[in-house]
């Protein structure tokens, strides 16, 4: 089973409804709660609230602030909550003290409520009442903090709302990415780019692989021989394709009415609107009788927009197929490479040499259709 | 041939049997052992992902670039081990130990968090960043030297600074 990518999901657009959903008010009267403060305490003074008087049946730890102030807990109050109370309880006062209680009027290490005599408060203290307020003050919780996920009022929650918006990174090679790792040169429309051995690679653009028609016709002079173009294609779906104007193989895909890849006369077109079904196209030249070519002349390549790339097609005289140029599609981007390498042997050994190893061959020259 | 050996007129050694021994450091066996692995990036070229392609034939152009630079002066010992080890060991075997993999498990995150492909993507780019990291050396010691070049000039054929 694979896995979906998180960092491929789409975005979380429910996130600021989730934070600012209008929630549903609980009455507070029969809210159980525990009340963490010591009843023997006197009250606080202005702007703090006082906490609310345990109720019966406590059971559960409430953290947040009351809804309603109320009055400051009676002795008489607080011992009516002793007999219910649940080990929890870290308020209660009664002598009848559990092990887990940690307000009883015998004085322990653990003892967290005792407020006589209470030298100073420490970050533990939960219950000792302190002039300023702390961040320990768990009764009055002094702004909306990020874990806050009740209403929050004025700016405070403004940051962290902000914090919440995903940030998209720029995609990189270096952690990972499907992308190219160095800034490729680029085509200038108007100037013919030369691939040679000093800059044997150039990119399109994504408007220029993905408009119109690539054209690559393959110039040559009559003095090289009988030179024939043949390109290899490998397809987004898997599917290997040679294409041979002269034999008939001049779709890519094989037969298809709507081809990426079409072979000419000279030469091939590439589909550009089709381009995200285009993963490698190779170029070659080779003489269908095995005979030694006098390499010369060149490819050239022709964006819709203008922009011209030429690779020459000059090697020592030889057999053999002269692959000349690459083209693979880097995540929309057509990355041209000037290959210049003699293959010796059939097309069979060039497809080999570039890694076509997904055809069947009847013989040296022909792939079974 | 020492002058006693030539009055007791021994013959002289042939120097076709004592056939230098081929320097694997030097400009042409770097760059022949960066075609090889230009051959090695284009036969397996249908298994790799596209970018992983596309980074690994132009950390290849980068090694030659290095090469190259032995036309202007002599490779130092750092930039040759650099290119003997990315040539003959690094790069390979980041490609083959990719290309072991069962295709299905290459896009599967592993522990790490990274899936196999991502981590082929992630180990050209650092040698990509290594090589290109010891060809701006070799350039600054180009412009080092002819800097070097000019102030000897400069000195040789000015008037001294002591002329009166």
């Amino acid at each position: 089973m694979t896995l979906p990518d998180p960092r491929r999901a789409p975005a979380r657009t429910d996130l600021p409804w989730l934070r600012h959903r209008p929630l549903r008010r609980v009455p507070a009267s029969p809210a159980p709660r525990v009340n963490l403060q010591h009843p023997g305490r006197p009250p606080l003074g202005t702007g703090r609230v006082t906490p609310a008087a345990p109720s019966a049946g406590a059971s559960s730890l409430d953290l947040t602030r009351p809804s309603a102030p109320v009055p400051a807990p009676a002795p008489d109050a607080a011992e009516a909550s002793v007999a219910v109370s649940s080990s929890l309880d870290l308020s209660s006062p009664g002598l009848t003290s559990s092990s887990l209680d940690l307000s009883s009027a015998a004085s322990s290490s653990l003892d967290l409520s005792t407020q006589a005599p209470a030298p100073a408060s420490s970050s533990l203290d939960l219950s000792t009442p302190a002039p300023a307020e702390s961040s320990s003050d768990l009764s009055t919780p002094p702004a909306a903090s990020s874990l806050d996920l009740g209403p929050s009022t004025g700016a405070a929650a403004t940051p962290s709302a902000r914090a919440l918006v995903p940030v998209r990174r720029q995609p990189s090679a270096a952690q990972g990415d499907p992308v190219l790792g160095y800034e490729p040169e680029r085509v200038v429309v108007g100037r013919p780019t030369l691939l040679n051995r000093d800059r044997p690679t150039v990119a399109l653009t994504r408007v220029q692989s993905g408009v119109g028609v690539l054209r690559l016709t393959m110039a040559v002079g009559s003095g090289v021989g009988d030179l024939r173009p043949a390109a290899f294609c490998h397809l987004s779906t898997g599917e290997t394709v040679l294409l041979d104007h002269n034999r008939g193989m001049t779709t890519a895909p094989a037969g298809s009415r709507r081809p990426v890849v079409q072979a000419v006369d000279r030469g091939f077109l590439v589909d550009l609107r089709q381009v995200s079904r285009l993963q490698r196209l190779v170029i070659a030249g080779f003489s269908p009788t095995s005979s030694s070519l006098a390499w010369g002349g060149a490819l050239r390549v022709e964006t819709i927009g203008g922009a011209r790339v030429d690779v020459p097609l000059e090697r020592e005289p030889g057999a053999g197929s002269l692959v000349a140029l690459s083209i693979l599609n880097v995540g929309g981007q057509l990355v041209l490479r000037a290959e210049r390498q003699l293959v010796p042997g059939a097309l069979r050994e060039a497809a080999l040499a570039f890694g076509f190893d997904g055809l069947t061959w009847v013989d040296a020259w022909t792939p079974l259709g | 041939m020492s002058w006693l050996a030539r009055l007791r007129g021994d013959d002289e050694p042939d120097e076709r049997d004592q056939a230098p021994e081929p320097d694997e450091d030097s400009p042409e066996a770097l760059q022949a052992a960066v075609d090889e692995l230009v051959r090695f990036v284009n036969a397996r070229a249908g298994a790799l992902p596209p970018a992983a392609l596309a980074n690994a034939r132009a950390l290849t152009d980068t090694l030659t670039e290095v090469v190259d630079s032995a036309q202007v002066r002599p490779l130092d010992v750092y930039a040759v081990i650099s290119v003997r080890g990315v040539v003959g060991d690094y790069l390979p075997t980041t490609l083959k130990g990719y290309l072991a993999l069962d295709p299905e498990v290459r896009d599967v995150p592993r522990a790490g968090g990274h899936s196999p492909t991502e981590s082929l993507m992630m180990q050209i780019d650092s040698l990509q960043t290594s090589v290109q990291a010891t060809l701006v050396a070799t350039r600054e010691q180009d412009a080092d030297a002819l800097m070097t070049q000019g102030r000897f000039l400069q000195t040789k054929f000015n008037r001294s600074d002591l002329d009166l």
